[in-house]
């Protein structure tokens, strides 16, 4: 999958039961105060280190709160490697 | 052939509401009942210990089927959390059901995955030791080592006890088993100095990862297709985790049973409680049961209706 904001939201959608509604949400606010909650968030993660074959561990989750916070997080991994 | 005759469960009669705590916990009814899947969970009374659920669970089973004392060749009690270290809870249940000084009598220390790995275990020790009636009982009150004000745990947690009656004349056959355990990750789930603490996120990522493989691992161990199988009882984690299971695996989710709305998840007591109750429907050929949590640790079992075969 390409690493895109695009894409995420279409991750987060098919995580969250917001579904499609999130492919709406604003990318500089925090995802969870755009009312998707922490357990959707978890699958969110799982099946983003998936698609992407990465690892974000726990201290990173505070990290990326927002899907620009995200998408340079797993940009910055992606040029690491 | 050992397998199980009957199951017997004690859900103790105390409840803490979930609902009445939402404000305190910074959640919501929504999120409490279709997230968690838990309003309420069972709590033990002050007075009563890990054994003392153990024989009630027992005393229910007598209700259902006369067993004779006297007849049961061995005892083997699944927790975490015993009366105390010494003597092995197991010997607390013998002397309280005053049993035969021939009984052999042990406690294995598993969680969630316990009841699955207690069948391997006392189905191999009785076969192998020519015994024909046995008792695996799981009690694990995480009552005990709960903080009340940790959200992760206090709203999901339940007290609760089971005993499975096994014998040569079962209802239940016992087919295949898996096994594993990742013991890298095991501090996702922890007791130090008597207070539970789970990384939600580390045992939501196991169990997302690793069981619908193990489901697909046993269905070909067995030759049997997803199909083939007529209930699945998971680990009764929370809703959440049984919903992620059937979106990853597409098993049919009227074959998946999720019902601890009203206690709570009873770690090695949960798969027990829910096939005590299909025990006897007999439309149902292969039961699929899978644990897992501490450790962490999983195994799956398929059991095989003796009548149907």
């Amino acid at each position: 999958m390409e690493l895109s904001i695009a894409n995420l939201k279409q991750l987060l959608a098919k995580s969250s039961s917001l579904g499609n509604q999130v492919l709406d949400f604003r990318d500089d606010i925090s995802i969870t105060e755009q009312g998707v909650d922490s357990l959707d968030m978890m699958d969110f993660f799982l099946n983003i280190e998936e698609a992407f074959n990465v690892t974000i561990p726990d201290v990173d989750i505070e990290k990326v709160k927002t899907f620009n916070a995200l998408f340079q997080y797993l940009r910055n991994k992606s040029n690491e490697v | 052939m050992i397998g199980i005759t009957e199951i017997g469960s004690y859900i103790p009669s105390k409840r803490v509401s979930n609902i009445e705590r939402k404000e305190q916990f910074d959640t919501d009814e929504d999120f409490i009942y279709n997230k968690i899947g838990v309003s309420q969970v069972a709590v033990k009374e002050a007075d009563e210990d890990t054994s003392d659920l153990a024989v009630k669970a027992f005393q229910n089973l007598e209700k259902k089927i006369t067993i004779h004392r006297n007849e049961i060749e061995a005892v083997i009690l699944i927790t975490q959390n015993p009366n105390s270290n010494i003597p092995h809870s197991s010997a607390l249940i013998h002397k309280a059901l005053d049993l035969p000084e021939s009984v052999a009598c042990f406690d294995i220390s598993l969680g969630c995955s316990g009841f699955v790995y207690g069948l391997s275990v006392i189905k191999s020790f009785m076969e192998v030791n020519g015994m024909t009636k046995g008792l695996l009982f799981t009690s694990d009150p995480y009552s005990k080592i709960i903080d009340p004000k940790d959200k992760n745990t206090a709203l999901l947690f339940g007290d609760a006890a089971s005993v499975s009656y096994l014998t040569d004349n079962p209802v239940y056959t016992i087919g295949n088993f898996t096994f594993g355990t990742i013991g890298k990750e095991s501090s996702n789930l922890t007791c130090n100095k008597n207070i539970l603490s789970m990384n939600g996120r580390g045992i939501f990522n196991f169990a997302a990862k690793y069981i619908p493989v193990d489901i697909k691992n046993l269905l070909s161990k067995s030759n049997l297709n997803i199909q083939d199988i007529d209930k699945f009882i998971f680990h009764q984690g929370s809703k959440y985790i049984i919903d992620t299971l059937i979106k990853r695996t597409g098993i049919d989710d009227g074959k998946v049973i999720f019902d601890i709305e009203d206690y709570g998840n009873t770690v090695s007591s949960s798969i027990p409680i829910i096939l005590e109750r299909i025990l006897h429907d007999h439309n149902n050929k292969y039961i699929f049961i899978s644990g897992f949590g501490v450790g962490l640790s999983w195994s799956s079992n398929i059991l095989i209706n003796n009548k149907l075969k």
